[in-house]
């Protein structure tokens, strides 16, 4: 039997939560009032005025799995900076490492001997032959299209409905209800109407992809491997057999993009699951939290550019950045990939991912709930619906803003922090078993709240 | 378990009511019925099209409230009572400028006797066409003038004379295209003003502006708009019977303006005050003139609390934009609902206007097959905590009913559960 959600007590439940968060952050609060009066909406970066608590808690210090606040609550960071701080915050080997390059010079334009270190141990765990560097994923996805579109000369990029490549413009294009290709509801001030640089299908939808690669006027798939934005989607069985084939049928790119699936395993989800893309693009915690991204690709595709590539003008064609594998983030990126974001962390994390969504999901069977947990590596989310979604647009209808917004605000205020602005947790290093049952226990009395 | 207060008593209620539920309820609030057992039900009944502004809507329950400390039974053949006089001021706001007198009585079935009492007397003709699948109340003339099931007149005959009935243009059921039943329906229409009951007996055309219990149909525009030029022509009155239909269900404050036609008469009633007890007659004056004073009226029609809680329906209402929600959340439900009916071949049909929207079921081609199925998924709905209601002569038809201020979230949760109960019954 399935129990209705009460929407009114819902509206109750998080009206005194929120009156609770604001008893338990007076600093913070102070704090907000003072950056309203020099920042954009009184914070630094735009998403931050939709944390659940009407204003953010401002972040005293973090050190491992936990972080403290300004007004001294400590937290268990299931966030992380949304995989950003994956690592753990201010993880020791990467903190020596950039004291030691700080001293050393951060950016000259010059490569230093420990970026063929890095490039090699790209090589290792991606299995692509060639590497370069950005400082975030969105500019190594920007990069990665141009030079899909430079050596296809095809004008198109396909997307799929809900997928996520930060703020890449040719991604803001969804479907709408009735499959229409639309510019993304709340898409801010597009330069081109999407619909004319790009296409876009359901993730898992194989006839939809011969359909939209038939035209041959696609020059590149970006691919998240399993979606992440909206919840995880897994790819069906055999589903990026078909999409490596019928790429390949039609002359089409691959691009894999790592950034949120770098939590599969050490290679990300295409080591795990042994695909062959073009390109792999990856940013978020490579360095520790330092900026720094990376993009690869095969020989083929470094020949073909290399055809197309007018070397006088290298500097001006539009792929590049000037602080773009500097010395800092190198020092950073080799540091956390070779004491981190090692094989026996994601072994480790991903069990102790195990335990969190077992806890997860007995509170939804002691409660008979239409929920799923879904897990990947060592991050998983709950999701309001009682089946998995096979898309974006699925998991998109079944998206529940107040809900979601519950669940997060009763946990911040019970000393946990979970991934905005749904409900994703990521296991770092440091995350220990007692973290994992604190959350239990506090998603349990939240689930009580509701329905008990 | 049953408390005492239900084992000692419920066996006197009269069995002679029919009974879709067995729960007892203690309270509501918004689209939320809680039961005295603790359980919560997310209702899309309305109390059959009533509580519009949602369950104990806090300014209604307020002016309720407020008039009961005042005056509560102002009768109105006594004195003039400020709620009626306010009423009155805000239905003249939303209704097409030419209906300027209005008369107030206490049940639809009420206002529907009252209504052709008024066209009979204004004409002084005798008949009444009303259409096939038609549902205006179980009183004798109202008996008379319903046809959507046997069921409700069976065994009260004789009924009063001078109904003709004609036939509804059911599009889907005639396996017409709308603009084709509506023609069709145009057509019989003409056939029966020349057959059976000639133009110059016809004192009115009565119609559902959108069919209820006869299945929630809506009628095509031309439809609507080829019987305002039947009656202009043969001087017959057009009855709108607004009651289940009225009130902001269909996304505007009447269906009427969904076809850009003005009747002479309207009635309406369930959603006008929220729950209370009221109903009325909306006319022109000069129609009204030609009855004789006192041969309409009743001892409590137009009742002061009722006619409160009616003036704060209309303005909460409007204030809380409760009609664009209606018309938002009606296309948010019918397309989840269409995509159900991908999945399911047995919904035959999903129609509507804003929240007053139909599914018919199907079953081997058949409506009457259908039946047990709708039941099912009821009871399984039910059972999962959600409230709906059937429709139409075989009940094959679910009738979606939430209030007008419903959620987006509550009508995905309605969603939810219909998909299960579908997915268990089916």
């Amino acid at each position: 039997m399935t129990q209705i959600l009460d929407r009114n007590k819902l509206t109750q439940l998080l009206q005194s939560e929120e009156e609770l968060f604001h008893r338990n952050h007076p600093k913070s609060f102070d704090l907000y009032q003072r950056a309203r009066k020099s920042l954009h909406g009184g914070v630094p970066m735009l998403w931050m005025i939709r944390w659940a608590g009407s204003f953010p808690v401002f972040v005293k210090e973090a050190k491992g799995a936990h972080f403290t606040d300004v007004d001294g609550n400590d937290y268990v960071d299931f966030c992380l900076g949304d995989t950003g701080a994956m690592t753990g915050h201010a993880p020791e080997a990467t903190v020596k490492s950039i004291t030691e390059q700080i001293q050393k010079g951060i950016t000259l334009m010059l490569p230093y001997e420990d970026v063929i270190w890095v490039g090699e141990e790209l090589q290792r765990r991606f299995k692509l032959p060639y590497w370069q560097f950005a400082l975030t994923a969105t500019d190594a996805n920007r990069f990665a299209l141009r030079m899909a579109r430079l050596i296809t000369g095809r004008p198109r990029v396909l997307v799929f409905n809900y997928c996520y490549h930060g703020s890449v413009d040719e991604t803001f294009i969804t479907l709408d209800e009735e499959g229409t290709p639309i510019s993304r509801p709340n898409n801010m001030g597009p330069q081109i109407d999407p619909r004319e640089t790009s296409k876009v299908i359901e993730f898992n939808d194989i006839a939809a992809l011969e359909t939209a690669l038939s035209a041959r006027d696609v020059a590149v798939v970006l691919a998240e491997p399993a979606m992440t934005n909206i919840g995880i989607i897994h790819p069906d069985p055999g589903y990026h057999k078909a999409l490596r084939e019928i790429t390949r049928k039609y002359g089409t790119y691959l691009i894999i993009d790592e950034t949120h699936t770098i939590c599969t395993g050490p290679g990300g989800y295409t080591a795990s699951f042994g695909l062959e893309p073009d390109f792999i693009t990856l940013g978020k915690p490579l360095a520790g939290g330092v900026p720094a991204a990376i993009y690869g690709f095969t020989e083929e595709v470094s020949q073909a550019f290399s055809a197309k590539l007018a070397m006088d003008d290298a500097d001006v064609g539009g792929i590049g950045g000037t602080l773009s594998g500097n010395a800092l983030s190198i020092a950073a990126m080799k540091a956390t990939l070779q004491h981190v974001l090692t094989d026996e962390f994601y072994a480790q994390a991903t069990k102790l991912q195990e335990q969190f969504t077992a806890g997860v999901e007995g509170v939804i069977a002691e409660f008979s709930l239409p929920w799923i947990v879904k897990r990947l590596g060592n991050r998983s989310e709950y999701w309001f619906r009682p089946t998995p979604p096979k898309n974006g647009g699925e998991a998109h209808a079944a998206v529940d803003p107040e809900l979601d917004r519950y669940m997060h605000l009763y946990a911040l205020n019970r000393g946990i922090l979970m991934t905005p602005f749904h409900n994703m947790a990521l296991i770092s290093p440091e995350t220990t078993q007692a973290d994992v049952d604190h959350h239990t226990k506090v998603f349990r009395e939240a689930v009580q709240s509701l329905f008990g | 378990m049953p408390s005492q207060l239900y084992q000692d008593n419920f066996s006197h209620m009269t069995p002679a009511w029919s009974r879709i539920f067995n729960f007892v309820a203690d309270r509501a609030e918004g689209a939320y019925i809680y039961t005295d057992e603790g359980k919560t039900l997310l209702d899309f009944t309305s109390g059959i099209g009533v509580t519009n502004t949602g369950h104990c809507h806090p300014k209604v329950v307020e002016a309720i409230r407020e008039q009961a400390g005042l005056f509560l039974h102002a009768q109105a053949n006594i004195v003039i009572h400020k709620p009626m006089l306010q009423l009155i001021e805000e239905i003249r706001q939303i209704v097409p400028p030419a209906i300027d007198s209005f008369f107030f009585a206490n049940s639809g079935a009420e206002a529907l006797e009252n209504a052709v009492k008024i066209a009979k007397a204004a004409t002084g003709r005798p008949n009444v066409i009303v259409f096939n699948g038609s549902f205006h109340g179980r009183t004798h003339a109202t008996m008379a003038l319903t046809t959507s099931k046997t069921g409700y007149r069976t065994g009260f005959a004789p009924l009063p004379g001078g109904i003709y009935v004609s036939p509804f243009p059911y599009a889907f059921h005639l396996k017409m295209s709308e603009e084709q039943a509506g023609q069709y329906a145009l057509e019989q229409l003409e056939y029966l003003l020349a057959s059976q009951t000639a133009p110059r007996d016809t004192a009115a055309i009565l119609i559902e502006s959108v069919m209820g219990e006869g299945g929630y149909i809506v009628p095509p525009a031309s439809f609507m708009k080829g019987l305002r030029e039947i009656c202009d022509r043969h001087g017959i009155l057009l009855i709108f019977d607004e009651v289940q239909s009225g009130f902001g269900r269909t996304g505007r404050w009447f269906a009427l303006e969904h076809f850009g036609v003005t009747p002479d008469i309207i009635t309406a009633a369930k959603g006008i005050a929220s729950g209370m007890p009221l109903s009325a007659v909306f006319s022109r004056t000069d129609i009204m003139k030609k009855l004789d004073v006192g041969s309409i009226g009743g001892t409590y029609g137009g009742n002061a609390v009722a006619c409160a809680a009616g003036v704060a329906t209309i303005r909460a209402m409007r204030e809380e934009k409760m009609l664009e929600n209606a018309a938002e959340r009606g296309i948010q439900l019918m397309t989840g609902l269409r995509k159900l009916q991908e999945e399911y071949p047995q919904i035959g049909d999903v129609r509507g206007k804003g929240l007053m929207v139909g599914t018919e079921f199907i079953v081997d081609g058949s409506q009457a097959r259908a039946k047990p199925l709708v039941k099912e998924v009821i009871n399984k709905a039910e059972q999962k905590g959600l409230l709906l209601l059937s429709c139409g002569t075989y009940d094959n038809t679910l009738r979606w009913i939430p209030p007008l201020n419903v959620t987006s979230q509550q009508i995905n949760d309605g969603l939810n559960i219909f998909g299960e109960a579908l997915k268990e019954s089916a």
